[in-house]
């Protein structure tokens, strides 16, 4: 049996392309025949969005990048570029990095193998690796959005199946990787901030950027292989804020570094903030980088203005400030696994 | 921001202040009390008038009304009348009551279940900044705000690392001195190395 992976066209959208199967193509793997299509995508939108989204929520979601496509993002960013393992940053490089790993955007109503949106396709595939359990955090905050493709694509190892999911509007599209890139988006993604701030304000660069940085974050679990595929959070530590949740990573390079670096590139490229709007983001910020279980070997900026180049300046050079080199351990293979069966070519 | 309270507040404190007692609040919770240690000398009568809005003060002034004397903030504006020390202090009795009750609020947000408590108690840390971080004659007692709120246990890390943060190198512009208390947790200093 084979798959291909191609455009198709249903009434309400028209046209195709803009997101297709970039991830695959990056990487080689062709697929082809058989009626198995890569997705509706409304032309020149960013995302395969499921029809029982709002419009509205699309329309925001557009303008987030047409936000992000306007920012002035600083080039000399290299913790940024070094979590992108990209050469050069620009808003084309993160609008490439993010639409290679989130394709798909469900709405929070989107439950595999409910109403009939999961399946196995037949055929034989084979996965690499073994598997682990599912995980699922269990803090009580609320759902920014959550990257369903390994999960569909770890029902599918298990059952040494493809399994395929479809939105009202699509047709089946296989998941062959987590890099299909399905996310779906929970209560707090399009939630105001405060209730203090007006609703126009789902539309200020303060939400923009936060939405931005979630879809980042959520992106990195589109990567990885093996016993890391999908960068899965672990619990975090005893003594730790949120101890025994899975709401921490091991590595220095998963979703929450990244969404901590995103909110630091997109904050400093947004001058106009005021300084209450900057300092959410500050602490948005940190609150992303304390989940990282190995806080203490993320070295220190030493940039103009930092705590430490500050301290230095005065002559004081305290222990949390001494020099430190992220070692490989701490940094994860980011290149993502595929499933391998008949008709899959690569 | 949380001008009930304020208000509150600083009528308290007014009263309490001039009985010659500090306030002691008792928090929920956490069995916790915080001492408002409130600089001040009383204030004037016009303080402990039910308070008006801003709006409402301007529209009575504007309009000539009598009530406009009655209708006169708490938080007494200095005035080209009012010494250079008269008016140190009274900035420095506005920034105390509203870094105390500032701090009560960031106590009261990191024990509640409110989901976005930590957006609030970052708006709350953004509004000590862009109010009173720029007047240095008020550097004392934002230091010694930010000191506190760092030591708090009760907050999330991401806010005790951002006060500490500012408290190092607020220090470090106020005297060279680096504040540095061993009841900070390293993984807070660390944290706010991140900024």
């Amino acid at each position: 049996m084979t798959f291909r992976l191609t455009p198709s066209v249903i009434p309400e959208y028209k046209g195709q392309v803009g997101v297709s199967m970039g991830g695959f193509g990056v990487l080689g793997v062709v697929l082809v025949a058989m009626g198995v299509s890569a997705g509706p995508v409304r032309a020149s939108t960013s995302f395969g969005y499921s029809s029982d989204l709002a419009s509205e929520q699309i329309e925001i979601m557009e303008s987030d990048f047409a936000f992000l496509d306007s920012a002035p993002i600083s080039e000399n960013n290299k913790s940024l570029k070094a979590l992108l393992e990209v050469s050069n940053l620009s808003p084309a490089t993160l609008r490439s990095w993010l639409q290679e790993r989130v394709k798909f955007i469900a709405p929070k109503t989107f439950i595999p193998m409910m109403d009939d949106n999961v399946r196995a396709l037949g055929g034989k595939v084979s996965y690499p690796g073994g598997f682990s359990e599912d995980e699922t955090s269990n803090t009580n905050r609320v759902n920014n959005a959550t990257n369903l493709s390994f999960p569909i694509y770890q029902a599918g190892r298990k059952s040494q199946q493809l399994l395929a999911f479809r939105f009202l509007n699509t047709d089946w599209i296989p998941v062959l990787s987590p890099r299909v890139g399905l996310v779906r988006l929970g209560d707090g993604f399009f939630r105001l901030l405060s209730k203090s701030f007006e609703r126009d304000s789902l539309r200020n660069p303060l939400h923009r950027i936060f939405r931005l940085s979630v879809l980042f974050h959520e992106a990195r679990h589109s990567d990885g292989s093996g016993s890391r595929i999908a960068f899965r959070h672990s619990a975090c530590p005893e003594g730790h804020e949120l101890s025994g949740n899975l709401s921490c990573d091991e590595p220095l390079n998963g979703g929450y570094a990244i969404q901590a670096s995103v909110l630091e590139a997109l904050t400093h490229a947004q001058p106009a903030l005021d300084k209450i709007q900057k300092k959410v983001l500050d602490v948005q910020r940190l609150d992303a980088l304390s989940r990282l279980v190995h806080l203490e070997q993320l070295p220190s900026p030493t940039e103009e203005g930092s705590l430490c180049s500050e301290l230095v300046k005065y002559g004081h050079l305290p222990d949390y400030c001494n020099k430190k080199q992220v070692q490989d351990n701490f940094w994860w293979n980011t290149a993502p696994e595929f499933a391998e069966g008949e008709g899959v070519v690569k | 921001m949380n001008k009930f309270n304020i208000q509150k507040l600083g009528i308290l404190a007014v009263l309490a202040s001039s009985a010659g007692f500090g306030v002691w609040i008792m928090l929920p919770k956490t069995e916790k009390s915080i001492r408002l240690q409130i600089q001040m000398t009383p204030a004037a009568e016009a303080s402990l008038v039910p308070v008006a809005t801003p709006e409402k003060s301007e529209a009575a002034i504007a309009s000539g009304s009598t009530e406009a004397a009655m209708l006169a903030p708490t938080v007494i504006e200095p005035t080209s009348s009012l010494s250079e020390s008269d008016m140190i202090e009274s900035k420095n009795r506005d920034l105390s009551v509203f870094a105390e009750s500032s701090l009560e609020r960031l106590l009261e947000l990191a024990n509640s279940d409110m989901d976005p408590s930590l957006i609030e108690s970052a708006m709350i840390l953004g509004e000590i900044e862009s109010k009173y971080e720029s007047d240095i004659q008020l550097s004392e007692h934002v230091i010694s705000f930010y000191q506190d709120c760092a030591k708090l246990h009760d907050l999330a890390p991401a806010l005790r690392a951002v006060c500490f943060n500012k408290a190092v190198k607020l220090s470090l512009i106020s005297n060279g001195e680096i504040w540095d208390p061993k009841e900070i947790p390293q993984r807070i200093k660390e944290l706010a190395t991140q900024l």
